[in-house]
């Protein structure tokens, strides 16, 4: 797909192209919503409020990086400050400010979970750790960055980040137990 | 950074797609057009108030023609017992070296009634007056007294005399004198006894439009027509904060919008943001020269002095010979060069300078409160800046006036509130908001600047 002309005939606001793009990402960016909230409704409403900036930022857009991955930072954006303002979230976004001892841990199972099953695992995750596991692991920001993003130390990203992740592993290897056993019942 | 378990989340969430439902869509595209058209109408706002109020300015002058017109029209049907003629002072008719004042002969937007008069004054006198006197000849009406005329001399002794006495009088001097001289000098205002305070000057439309058997009569023009005439000159100064908006509307948005710009893509890889960018001091002092266009309405304009500025963090300043791109294609070589990483970062303040003329309609809110709404555009030069522009590409700040735009046009609205208006100035102050509706820099990039401050107005009037 020509991006470039996409992007441009969106700029001159013709609806084919503006709803071409919007079918070629819609999916993967409700996917990324999906991840950051707690209900589909939810999702759509962040990918709505994506899109809408989208169109309304296109002329922003330089070309210098892939189209995907702007549109992507502009739904993460719009991702974190719908928990911000949305009172169901807001306790998602309490960081308490413990610093204790992150122990690293390299050991890690392989994770045999579909991707549905994988993100559901981590939206299951407690209050504070959803978001800064999405923004670190699967977004590649560092804890300097979520911690401007979110307003926190960069040591609280990080013991939270550790925690989240500890829990995720443990809930994976669970699941991947049940698994075996059920290939094993079978 | 990351290990494999991070990989294979992933590589994982990579995967997972959803569709959406069919009202999302809906939803975007409703809101894209409402969200645009209210950019373009605020964006158009302050064009509509300039253009709003020169229709209104135009439609009021022609009002003041018409009802001129039809003044004089009316008042040509009238019979002859019409208003009366009060003779401030009789006593001047007798004057013999009677100044005569020139009176100015007006173009469309002239005052002029007419009254009937007794045949006696027109055959006796008028006729005998050339039509140059006649123009020059005229009563005043006096405001204070509706329907009656004075006659404006020096000195006032008998207010209530009617035409009819001063018929009398003019007649008793024509007779003993044989001469219209007395006449003329009686109904021509005596400029150096006259008390300036109590009667206002009047035009007189030309004579060959008016009836010769009718005394031509003119309104004082109103003070208010008087003072629309002239332009105020003054001093405005504005002090506030100024910033970068990326895009109207969004003064406050998070400046995560910088960092899309700066290639991302969906791996880990690092990822180069630049910083955010806080207000900066801004100020404004100029000349401004006003005229009233009307009782609530005025246009001003003038010459001001622009300073703005906003403060981006930067790292280390290097020396060095370094190539920077300002888009995916142009490129270009510098020689200092600011890091945006590292650990030593320090503010630095992008300035810029511009002089500029701005254009603006004043209208007031209230007819009894001096609270005037100020909307209109200004023309600005930039003429320096020693902003910093950033490189996505090798993550580092540089210097290049030449890549922003050196003529920009902001729009601006404002409401001020007269603090004190006496007969000499007046002082105006009240908050001003100014936006660029240009881009800032060439590669359109869609930086605005703007600045919102207190704005302080010190008029001189003229007397």
């Amino acid at each position: 797909m020509d991006y470039y002309l996409l992007v441009k005939d969106c700029l001159k606001e013709k609806p084919a192209a503006q709803r071409q793009l919007y079918e070629h990402f819609a999916r993967t960016m409700l996917s990324v919503c999906y991840r950051y909230t707690k209900s589909m409704a939810d999702a759509e409403d962040v990918l709505q409020e994506g899109f809408v900036k989208v169109f309304l930022n296109l002329h922003q857009y330089t070309f210098k990086g892939e189209l995907g991955g702007w549109i992507r930072r502009i739904m993460v954006t719009t991702a974190i400050n719908y928990l911000k303002r949305n009172a169901r979230y807001q306790s998602e976004l309490l960081f308490p400010d413990d610093h204790l001892h992150v122990v690293s841990n390299d050991h890690h199972p392989e994770i045999k979970l579909e991707a549905k099953e994988l993100a559901d695992l981590i939206r299951q995750l407690p209050p504070g750790y959803q978001a800064i596991f999405n923004l670190y692991a699967v977004e590649g920001f560092n804890h300097v960055e979520i911690g401007k993003i979110l307003g926190i130390q960069e040591s609280t990203s990080r013991s939270q980040y550790a925690r989240a992740r500890a829990l995720l592993i443990q809930w994976i290897e669970q699941k991947n137990n049940d698994i075996k056993k059920a290939v094993y019942a079978k | 950074m990351q290990n494999s378990f991070e990989k294979q989340v992933q590589e994982k969430m990579d995967e997972l797609q959803f569709v959406p439902t069919e009202p999302v869509w809906q939803n975007i595209e409703k809101q894209i057009r409402t969200k645009k058209d209210r950019r373009r109408l605020l964006l158009w706002l302050p064009f509509l108030f300039l253009f709003l109020g020169g229709i209104w300015w135009l439609s009021n002058d022609n009002n003041v023609t018409k009802s001129a017109a039809t003044i004089e029209n009316k008042n040509a049907d009238e019979k002859a017992d019409g208003p009366q003629i009060t003779a401030e002072h009789q006593t001047t008719i007798e004057k013999k070296n009677a100044t005569v004042t020139p009176i100015q002969s007006s173009g469309s937007r002239a005052y002029v009634k007419t009254s009937p008069v007794p045949k006696e004054i027109n055959s006796a006198s008028l006729n005998s007056v050339s039509s140059n006197e006649k123009e020059s000849i005229g009563l005043y009406k006096n405001a204070s007294i509706p329907g009656k005329l004075i006659a404006k001399t020096g000195v006032r002794k008998n207010k209530s005399a009617t035409l009819q006495d001063l018929n009398k009088s003019i007649l008793d001097s024509l007779t003993k004198s044989g001469d219209p001289a007395p006449l003329k000098n009686s109904l021509i205002p005596d400029e150096k006894t006259e008390p300036k305070d109590t009667i206002a000057p009047y035009k007189v439309t030309d004579s060959k439009a008016v009836d010769s058997n009718k005394l031509v009569v003119a309104e004082p023009i109103k003070n208010e027509e008087r003072s629309t005439s002239k332009w105020q000159l003054g001093f405005s100064a504005t002090a506030g904060f100024s910033g970068i908006a990326k895009s109207f509307g969004s003064f406050s948005e998070n400046n995560l919008m910088d960092a899309f710009t700066g290639g991302f893509n969906n791996s880990p890889s690092p990822v180069y943001r630049p910083s955010s960018v806080e207000s900066g001091l801004s100020f404004s002092a100029g000349v401004i020269t006003k005229k009233k266009l009307s009782n609530r309405t005025s246009f001003s304009t003038g010459l001001q002095y622009n300073y703005y500025s906003n403060i981006i963090a930067v790292g280390q300043m290097r020396r060095q010979d370094t190539t920077v791109y300002s888009n995916a294609s142009i490129s270009q070589s510098v020689s200092r060069f600011y890091l945006n990483s590292g650990t030593d970062f320090k503010d630095y303040q992008n300035r810029y300078h511009f002089i500029g003329i701005p254009l603006s309609i004043d209208w007031q809110v209230f007819k009894t409160i001096p609270l005037t709404l100020q909307a209109g555009v200004a023309v600005q030069q930039l003429i320096s800046t020693n902003a910093l522009l950033y490189d996505a590409r090798n993550n580092l700040y540089y210097s290049d006036k030449d890549a922003f735009k050196s003529t920009q046009l902001f729009s601006s609205i404002g409401l001020s509130y007269s603090i004190f208006n006496r007969s000499g100035s007046s002082l105006l102050v009240g908050p001003q908001l100014q936006y660029a509706i240009s881009n800032l820099e060439k590669n359109g990039s869609g930086k605005h600047i703007f600045s919102l401050g207190l704005s302080a107005q010190f008029l001189f009037h003229k007397k």
